[in-house]
């Protein structure tokens, strides 16, 4: 299966710097639809009203989580299938644990580079 | 003891059965209860006390004990009356400029100025990156394939710029972190000079990364980033999921 670059992508990080790093890369590696948000709720009502093929979030963010923003994704009949890969600072086995247990699809640490970032989409989403 | 123990107690003979009239007496509460009494006042009549530690020899100084606990004292009264004084040196003033505000006003000007300095840097980046964009496709028509080699490098050398201004959103963490510590331990400072009866043991060597009034479910797994050997590898992650 080769990656659809015509997907819907939506970016999630409360760091403007991080969100533009993460859409500068997305774009680098051919995708043409990318969305941004800069909170979990801004990211849930974008979810609610769009439809996304892949879900790039951060983990430490306020008020909502990446990690409560992942459960309330995987609670919707609707969403609960959309690929979702946590990159965060959060490096320690209790978190990917939890992570995995919320459902996420795969999961970078930061600081990363564009080979991690596209292997973890392709493990997602399929070859580029 | 066991001299002292009543006849009654002992069974009746067998071979030699008594008439029903000569039967004797049955042993009542109160006969035990008189007999355990007796025992047990023998044992304690008995009893030493085990021998007590020597006394020591301060003990029989006389006065002078009394002078170095005063003097004791006077010290501990110098030392609180010191500790109050450093302590009150922290406390915030009434125009909020205070140590900790001081600290906390540099610490976001450092986020602040990385935060700038990172925009710059992507800025130019991205103009990199849209310049070599565009000569790549002008020069895909002209075939100069060394020309698209040179392109193709700059096109990854952007792209490492870019990854690395990421270090603005770890240094953003971990300040962050230090200002919610400097929040916590103003409040306990404040908290000291209003009562100053505060008890000992109730704060934390921690750094603290999260506010006390952080009321996210999952904020016990907020302490990234993590230092150098407390979290796992991207391998030891990506181990987890194969």
């Amino acid at each position: 299966m080769a990656v659809d670059k015509a997907m819907r992508v939506l970016a999630v990080d409360d760091y403007q710097t991080m969100l533009r790093i993460i859409s500068n890369l997305l774009q680098q590696l051919g995708f043409r639809n990318i969305d941004t948000a800069s909170s979990g709720d801004e990211a849930l009502d974008m979810i609610n009203n769009n439809q996304y093929g892949l879900i790039i979030s951060d983990w430490n963010m306020e008020p909502m989580t990446g990690l409560q923003l992942l459960k309330e994704v995987r609670s919707n009949d609707e969403t609960r299938s959309v690929p979702f890969i946590m990159v965060t600072a959060e490096s320690k086995t209790e978190n990917v644990v939890a992570a995995r247990k919320a459902g996420v699809s795969n999961y970078i640490v930061k600081p990363f580079n564009a080979e991690t970032l596209k292997q973890k989409i392709s493990s997602v989403l399929g070859e580029f | 003891m066991k001299d002292e123990e009543p006849k009654a107690s002992a069974p009746p003979p067998r071979q030699a059965a008594k008439p029903e009239s000569a039967k004797e007496p049955e042993l009542t509460l109160d006969d035990i209860k008189s007999v355990v009494a007796s025992i047990v006042r023998d044992e304690l009549s008995n009893w030493q006390p085990p021998e007590a530690p020597a006394a020591p020899e301060k003990a029989d100084e006389g006065p002078g004990s009394v002078d170095e606990i005063f003097f004791a004292l006077s010290e501990l009264q110098k030392y609180i009356a010191n500790s109050r004084h450093e302590i009150a040196a922290l406390k915030p003033e009434t125009d909020g400029k205070s140590q900790f505000n001081a600290a906390k006003v540099e610490l976001q000007e450092i986020v602040d100025a990385t935060a700038k300095a990172t925009n710059d840097i992507l800025s130019e980046a991205e103009t990199v990156s849209g310049i070599q964009a565009s000569l790549t496709e002008k020069c895909a028509g002209a075939q100069i394939e060394s020309v698209a080699d040179e392109l193709s490098g700059l096109e990854n050398a952007s792209m490492q710029i870019m990854l690395a201004c990421g270090f603005q959103d770890l240094t953003g963490q971990r300040i962050n972190k230090v200002v919610n510590t400097l929040i916590f331990v103003e409040e306990r400072i404040n908290k000291l000079l209003e009562v100053w009866n505060v008890e000992s043991g109730t704060g934390s060597s921690e750094l603290k990364a999260t506010r006390d009034d952080d009321a996210r479910p999952d904020k016990d797994l907020l302490n990234g980033p993590q230092a150098d050997g407390e979290g796992i590898s991207q391998d030891d992650i990506d181990a987890m999921f194969a």
